[in-house]
């Protein structure tokens, strides 16, 4: 009876510590991409902001870029360095950035279904 | 013999089960409120970051709240902790200490909103441990400075 009480205890304590772990992950990188509003071509601000808004342990790492994307009023992409207005298509272009964080899990076991590491992505309107 | 010893283990595996089951809610419970608490605290940095020094509304001064840095009397830092209070206010978890502090003398300058609470579980006879203290903190560069 004990080792499975201390199996079902062990399980809920690393379950629960990768779900705090993600929230944690989720709110940098919103806290990031309210950086990136302001300074959008400071990828190394955007990654230090994150890096740096909480104290996290394993650090975080992050893709080399955080990629736009573009589309027109009626919500169909066009590449960025196209114009809607050229093209015809109604209002300026909307720009948006992804940014995406990525943080080792450290559960205590590996437990079957438990994810070895956590990625968590906050698109931002930027335009 | 047979059915005094049944009652036995009986009571042995029922106590574990209502330890274990009465653990789970009050470990969702702990999982919970740091959440909120984590919530609140990115909420007030987001505001924080973008707002400029004289935030539209007014807002009381903070009190200093345990193992968290010394608030700053500021507007917008009295504004952030308010705006933090009013989150955990909304998600019904209440007496939880905010202290929002700014450092002007980084570059750029940062603002840290830090929440710490004292958890005590709801059946401290069963759990004989805790309070638990949980603590939330978040730093945040100011870039809606003018």
């Amino acid at each position: 009876m004990a080792p499975i009480l201390l199996l079902i205890i062990g399980a809920m304590a690393d379950f629960g510590s990768v779900i705090r772990q993600s929230a944690a992950l989720a709110g940098a990188t919103r806290i990031g991409a309210e950086y990136a509003r302001f300074h959008s071509a400071d990828l190394t601000g955007i990654k230090g902001t994150m890096q740096h808004s909480m104290s996290f342990n394993p650090p975080l790492s992050f893709p080399a870029t955080f990629p736009q994307s573009c589309e027109c009023d009626d919500g169909i992409a066009i590449a960025c360095s196209e114009s809607c207005a050229t093209d015809g298509r109604p209002g300026p272009n909307r720009v948006f950035m992804r940014i995406t964080a990525h943080q080792a899990a450290a559960p205590f076991v590996s437990w079957l279904g438990l994810p070895n590491s956590l990625s968590s992505t906050t698109e931002i309107r930027l335009q | 013999m047979d059915h005094g010893s049944a009652a036995v283990e009986a009571s042995i595996i029922l106590s574990a089960l209502l330890l274990l089951i009465v653990g789970s809610i009050e470990f969702g419970r702990v999982l919970w409120t740091e959440n909120t608490m984590l919530l609140a605290v990115q909420e007030a940095g987001r505001f924080a970051m973008i707002s400029n020094d004289a935030p539209p509304m007014s807002c009381d001064a903070q009190v200093q709240t345990p193992s968290c840095p010394a608030p700053s009397n500021t507007p917008l830092a009295n504004c952030a902790a308010a705006l933090a209070q009013q989150v955990l206010s909304s998600y019904k978890v209440a007496s939880i200490g905010i202290s929002v502090k700014e450092d002007q003398t980084s570059t750029p300058a940062t603002i840290t909103i830090c929440a710490r609470h004292s958890f005590g579980f709801a059946a401290p006879g069963l759990l004989p441990f805790g309070p638990l203290n949980l603590k939330s903190q978040v730093t945040v560069p100011r870039v809606g400075q003018r």
